[in-house]
């Protein structure tokens, strides 16, 4: 039996899609399909997970809304398209909208892979354990949102014998590695090292 | 989001009187009706003097999903489609697409609709089409009217456009909503009607007549949903996922479409 078992945050399920250039939209994106970031990374380490047998898992409910929207404006920064540059004519927000629809729609046909975990309101003590451990964090606020507490609060809970890894881009979690680690006995798998 | 034509057939039959459509013409009419509830599918309607048609539906051949039953009426041999229980799999899943764009009640209405048109000859379900969709060459003055009411309504709506945060999915797909149909009011009154026949057009392109009847349909609802502080999302997806989606690359006016910028230059 496999020991260990593999938790997405939703980001790096968002990140697993491929997303199609619409016809009218290649000129400016200059391609026909958008690889978002560590896409490769996470296809591979999937597809290893798939043909181990090692169960794989996502948080719910989900907060998809919010994190569309962020997935969508990373994959625009990170293709370094000026959208409010570009006129009327070619619909900026039309080509924003269609990223994000199916961003939406992938994570409706990936659900069925993946296992749950019930996110848990219960985060007092795991808050207190960040706000003793404060970091200084380069791109987030020091202490992580309620929604990343109640994502490790739903793991810890998880009843499972072996080795528990999450993968997430999100520096609430790799900033604090070693303390969600430590604390929690959850390995975290930062998306661009896994 | 898009029903694929098999998906759409099934949830047709699914929603008919005994699962069961008694003709090809009366398949074509109900199937068409799923334009009105902005249902989008793969399948194109031309408008011809009797209301929307797809030659396809008629010469539709038995398939995993449904099967074709030959019967007399009226001195004609005459097919009717029944569901098959795997058609009946793939009418929950275009039921489980259609709840991302229909309230409870809509689904509800779209079902007793269904339910009571199938029990109608075909000549009767689509009588009314014509006169909504301003297709006669009678009501030619009302189409060029309503042209320009869309425009104008859709170039103030899109002038204040910037006052939309993009903080949600709803309020993204809002913003890209009014900003594709201001420029498709904008090509169908300047470009695609900018003569329009003096005769009836017998190969009129459904979707040409749709847009114009949804854009000013919705209007209303976009004026009020700018200001909104909730807004209504499954409202905004239905009238986003049927004017961007349901046309590919055979309309012109499609995202689909590589030469849309000509088009819009």
């Amino acid at each position: 039996m496999p020991s260990e078992i593999y938790s997405f945050d939703e980001c790096s399920l968002l990140h697993l899609c491929n997303i199609r250039v619409p016809a009218h939209f290649e000129m400016f994106v200059g391609k026909k399909e958008i690889l978002p970031r560590n896409h490769k990374r996470l296809s591979n380490l999937i597809h290893k997970l798939r043909t181990s047998g090692i169960d794989k898992y996502r948080f719910v409910p989900g907060n998809l809304e919010y994190n569309t929207v962020k997935v969508m404006n990373e994959i625009i920064n990170d293709e370094g398209l000026q959208l409010h540059r570009i006129s009327i004519k070619n619909l900026p927000n039309t080509f924003k909208s269609e990223i994000n629809d199916q961003l939406e729609q992938f994570i409706d046909k990936i659900t069925t892979e993946f296992k749950e975990i019930e996110k848990n309101k219960n985060i007092k003590a795991i808050k207190q354990a960040f706000i003793d451990n404060e970091k200084k964090l380069t791109r987030e606020k020091n202490i992580p949102e309620d929604d990343d507490l109640e994502i490790i609060s739903g793991y810890v809970r998880h009843a499972h014998d072996g080795r528990k890894k999450i993968v997430s881009e999100d520096e609430h979690f790799w900033g604090y590695a070693e303390l969600i680690l430590n604390n929690f006995d959850i390995e975290v798998i930062r998306e661009r090292e896994c | 989001m898009i029903l694929s034509k098999d998906e759409a057939i099934c949830l047709v039959l699914e929603l008919s009187r005994k699962n069961e459509v008694s003709s090809p013409t009366k398949l074509n009419k109900l199937l068409a009706r799923l334009n009105l509830h902005l249902i989008p599918i793969d399948i194109e309607f031309r408008l011809n003097k009797f209301g929307s048609f797809n030659a396809d539906v008629t010469s539709l051949e038995e398939s995993e999903f449904f099967t074709i039953q030959e019967y007399e009426a009226y001195g004609k041999t005459v097919k009717k489609f029944i569901l098959k229980p795997k058609g009946r799999d793939l009418a929950e899943t275009a039921k489980k697409k259609v709840n991302k764009i229909l309230a409870d009640s809509e689904f509800e209405s779209l079902k007793r609709e269904i339910g009571n048109l199938s029990t109608l000859p075909a000549s009767e379900i689509s009588n009314e089409e014509h006169k909504k969709l301003l297709v006669d060459v009678e009501t030619k003055f009302k189409l060029e009217q309503r042209l320009n009411e869309n425009l104008c309504n859709m170039l103030d709506l899109y002038d204040k456009i910037d006052t939309i945060p993009e903080n949600s999915s709803t309020e993204i797909k809002l913003k890209a909503l009014i900003e594709y149909c201001y420029q498709l009011a904008k090509y169908l009154k300047e470009v695609r009607f900018r003569d329009i026949p003096e005769e009836y057009d017998y190969d009129a392109y459904m979707f040409d007549y749709y847009f114009i009847y949804i854009i000013h349909e919705m209007t209303s609802f976009l004026q009020e949903q700018m200001i909104a502080e909730k807004k209504n999302a499954i409202k905004i997806n239905k009238y986003y996922q049927y004017m961007i989606n349901s046309v590919k690359k055979t309309y012109p006016f499609s995202i689909e479409n590589k030469d849309l910028k000509e088009i819009l230059a």
